[in-house]
């Protein structure tokens, strides 16, 4: 469902992303695995739209997007989380939550039972009326990751999930992102817990110095010669 | 805290009305006046406190509505009434063009730019004499004719402004657009990936902000029936501010609050001449060290004290 082409994200004279190509079809949760500053979330931004490429082209359900704002992009199903989280802070988690359906102008009552139904999943359902930024760390990630969720997003960009949880929560969380998976939606998904990422993706992505330097079954990839150097190195 | 917002709208309301009866016209002029303040720093709360975009032009957008106005009824003879629509008009049109310039840059361009804006306004007027009689000011013509005092009308009828200005204000903020201008407050790049279009929608605020300070603009010269340049200082501006931050940004009564306590402030402290400013300065400072959230914030806090002291003697009584 996405294509990207020979994408190339530069800052001054850094080469973030250097010439990367990459697919993801339907229905896989694709991991990116990478040692630090090795161009993954950047990667991430510059297919999201919150950065402009400077070269290459990203295709998503055969329509040409390269060049399409977040905010298309995000009205497409294209959804994301952040590294550092960005909730809305002083909005309630139901706020929170209605943001990405009022864009959609999705029908209230439908946006509310997702939200309620989604906010289940996660156990949030208790916290609703509170700011966001009262919550737990980890259950700000969660409701990061639902908010995603609400925007019909059939294609969902995670960038370092597990970093927010409690080793305790990571389960949890890999159970919440395995249910939704089962409903249908595509993940790729940044991770430095490789435990984690070996446990629920169905291929594996590594980069290293801002380019894919091994793409395939995950067990193959994390056994790669070049890949463990890469990240020993 | 709704509840407490209603209480004190209610109460404000009630004094509104009888106001007219005991009241004499110093005093009606002095509510005239705060009602002006609490209009353009409710509009401004809107766009700072709402929306997270600190503007120091809405002073000069509400000069740009007064001369608008004054001009329109002067040269073309249209009557006040509709020649003040035209002047909201006119600073809502010009908000728009700021707001396309200036909305892709972040905060602290904004804010120097648009004071850049307001100076350059300013000097513009002031030295256009052909036009806008300069310094001295420009002569129009009141909003209920010249002959005798008509100061309750002028009352009511600003009266009615802020309750309208009010009210829609408090709709705006609490639909589904005015959800979507609080979540790009808290974070433009996480509304945008939520799919919220962050440039449309800040300039949307900017012009109806712009558009309400006009229209308070344009309605004062139809008051005082003279239209200078003085409206568009930094000072004026200034004030606003004040009024806005001491009432409590973002919240719903805080304009009203901080309004209508510093103009009564700075009647009294009018003879020290401009140092009412470092005064005003003075409440400013301990008002964000004691209470960040305002005279609104302030007030809700003493409110609920005073609700859980009651729920407890309640329960003590019960047991
Ligand atoms: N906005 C920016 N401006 C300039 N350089 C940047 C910017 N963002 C990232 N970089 C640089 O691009 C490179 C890739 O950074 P990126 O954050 O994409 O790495 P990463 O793989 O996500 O790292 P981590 O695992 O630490 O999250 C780094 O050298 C970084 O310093
Ligand atoms: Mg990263």
């Amino acid at each position: 469902m996405l294509k990207v082409t020979n994408l190339t994200k530069r800052f001054g004279g850094t080469v973030a992303v250097n010439q990367v190509n990459l697919q993801v079809n339907k229905g896989e949760i694709v991991g990116i695995i990478g040692p630090n500053g090795s161009g993954k979330s950047t990667l991430l931004h510059t297919i999201t739209g919150v950065y402009q490429p400077d070269e290459g082209a990203i295709e998503y359900r055969n329509r040409d997007i390269t060049r399409a704002p977040l905010e298309e992009k995000a009205r497409m199903g294209i959804g994301r989380t952040f590294q550092n989280l960005r909730l809305f802070k002083r909005l309630t988690v139901w706020e929170n939550l209605m943001i990405p359906a009022i864009q959609l102008k999705k029908d209230r009552k439908v946006a509310e039972e997702e939200a309620q139904e989604l906010l289940e999943l996660v156990k949030l359902h208790n916290h609703a009326t509170e700011q966001a930024q009262n919550l737990s760390i980890g259950q700000q990630w969660l409701l990061e990751f639902i908010r995603a969720v609400m925007l019909n997003s059939e294609l969902i960009f995670l960038d370092e999930p597990t970093a927010g949880f409690h080793p305790n929560m990571i389960q949890n969380f890999l159970d919440t992102l395995q249910k939704l998976h089962a409903r249908g939606k595509t993940f790729v998904m940044i991770e430095h817990n490789i435990p984690a990422i070996m446990e629920v993706s169905t291929r594996l992505i590594a980069v290293a110095a801002g380019e894919v330097i091994a793409d395939g079954d995950p067990k193959t990839v994390h056994a790669n010669p070049q890949v463990v150097e890469a990240y020993l190195g | 805290m709704e509840q407490l917002d209603k209480k004190i709208v209610l109460g404000l309301l009630l004094i509104a009305l009888i106001l007219p009866l005991f009241a004499n016209e110093y005093t009606l002029h002095i509510v005239i006046l705060a009602c002006f303040y609490v209009i353009l720093s409710s509009s401004w709360n809107l766009l700072a406190g709402y929306s997270g975009q600190v503007s120091f032009a809405h002073l000069a957008l509400s000069s740009l509505g007064a001369y608008t106005s004054g001009l329109v009824s002067l040269k073309l003879g249209i009557p006040p009434v509709f020649s003040i629509l035209i002047g909201a008009i006119a600073a809502g049109i010009v908000g728009i063009i700021i707001g396309i310039l200036t909305l892709r840059m972040s905060g602290s361009y904004l804010a120097l730019t648009t004071i850049a804006f307001s100076e350059i306004y300013r000097i513009v007027i002031s030295l256009e004499y052909e036009i806008t009689n300069g310094q001295v000011g420009l002569s129009v013509p009141g909003l209920f004719g010249e002959a005798g005092s008509k100061i309750t009308y002028y009352y009511t009828a600003i009266a009615l402004v802020v309750i309208v200005v009010f009210v829609g204000i408090q709709k705006l903020v609490q639909s589904d657009f005015g959800l979507t201008i609080r979540a790009i407050r808290e974070d433009e790049t996480a509304a945008a990936a939520m799919g919220a279009k962050v440039v449309r929608h800040k300039v949307i605020v900017f012009a109806i902000s712009s558009a309400i300070a006009g229209l308070a603009g344009a309605f004062l010269a139809h008051y005082t029936l003279l239209v200078s340049p003085e409206m568009a200082t930094i000072t004026e501006m200034g004030i606003v501010i004040s009024m806005s931050v001491i009432g409590g940004l973002g919240t719903f009564i805080g304009p009203i609050l901080g309004g209508v306590s510093l103009e009564l402030i700075s009647e009294y402290v009018k003879e020290f001449g401009n140092y009412h400013l470092m005064i005003f300065g003075l409440i400013l400072v301990l008002v964000m060290r004691f209470s960040p959230t305002g005279l609104a914030g302030l007030l809700v806090s003493l409110y609920t004290r005073k609700r859980k002291a009651e729920q407890l003697s309640q329960i003590r009584k019960e047991a």
